[in-house]
């Protein structure tokens, strides 16, 4: 009798605690999903860089020779102009390289993008020049800059 | 041991249903880690716009505050058509003392960003930071 209730005890003892380790994994997998399925719509993977620029000073430099200056005009399509000889991209850098001390200063041509803008950035970066003014337009704002 | 292999083959055969769904559960955990690390979660931009391609590897910092220039050389703010002559509505929009990131459209004229960059110094940021993408190549 008492063997007996011992093992029917030891039978009682051991199910529950069976049933409770089997955890169904199918709402795991359900929630799973939804986190993946979230992450693939929510996340982008473009790595985006920067250029950082100083806004154009408002009034004027004040009288500067036009021997310190060289004036680059950006044509678009990587075309450039210096002092009436057009350019592209190789020889506006052998001009550039020589061009020492010596203020840039850039107009921009009507057409031309933003992304002219920041090759011309690019290349003069490259070549370690870091004197560098875009001439401003004054019709917009009253900064008009250097 | 005949007896012994043919339990073990009868326990696997209980839990069957569970065992299929492990593997499975592995690669999808291996892709959801996968997204967790490789994907950053950004605001998608209000227009479109497409990056001009520098060679610039400074970071972007995307928690900066941010405008847009779209590519017909509109500034927005929040996807908003703004003004960027009238200084009142930059600052309602934005604080001074934080840097700016100026999130602009290759294809914009240069003359129209030049433009905006001179409205924004004149309502005091004196830098700004432009957001590039490196080329693919």
């Amino acid at each position: 009798m008492t063997a007996l209730a011992s093992t029917t005890g030891v039978r009682r003892a051991a199910r529950p605690k069976r049933r409770s380790a089997r955890i169904s994994l199918t709402p795991l997998v359900d929630v799973v999903f939804i986190l993946v399925i979230f992450f693939m719509l929510a996340s982008t993977f473009t790595r985006t860089n920067s250029v950082e620029l100083i806004t154009p000073k408002s009034g004027g430099a004040g009288a500067v020779s036009a021997d310190s200056l060289l004036l680059v005009t950006l044509l678009g399509d990587e075309r450039f102009d210096i002092q009436g000889s057009a350019l592209d991209a190789d020889g506006l850098k052998a001009r550039l390289a020589d061009a020492g001390d010596r203020r840039v200063v850039v107009k921009t041509a009507d057409g031309t993008d933003l992304q002219d803008v920041v090759f011309f950035l690019d290349l003069s970066a490259r070549l370690g020049l870091k004197n560098i003014a875009f001439a401003a337009d004054p019709s917009h704002g009253t900064g008009q800059g250097d | 041991m005949q007896r012994m292999s043919y339990g073990y083959r009868k326990h696997r055969r209980k839990q069957d249903g569970e065992d299929h769904i492990l593997p499975l559960i592995n690669i999808v955990f291996l892709l959801l880690s996968f997204f967790l690390i490789a994907g950053q979660i950004e605001m998608r931009s209000p227009v479109p716009v497409s990056e001009p391609t520098s060679v610039s590897e400074s970071d972007d910092n995307t928690r900066l505050p941010t405008v847009q220039i779209d590519k017909d050389g509109q500034f927005l703010i929040d996807g908003e058509v703004i003004d960027p002559a009238a200084p009142d509505r930059l600052h309602a929009a934005l604080s001074t003392e934080e840097a700016l990131r100026v999130h602009a459209d290759a294809a914009a004229s240069a003359a129209a960003v030049l433009g905006v960059l001179q409205h924004l110094r004149a309502a005091g940021w004196e830098s700004v930071t432009l957001v590039t993408v490196r080329p693919s190549t």
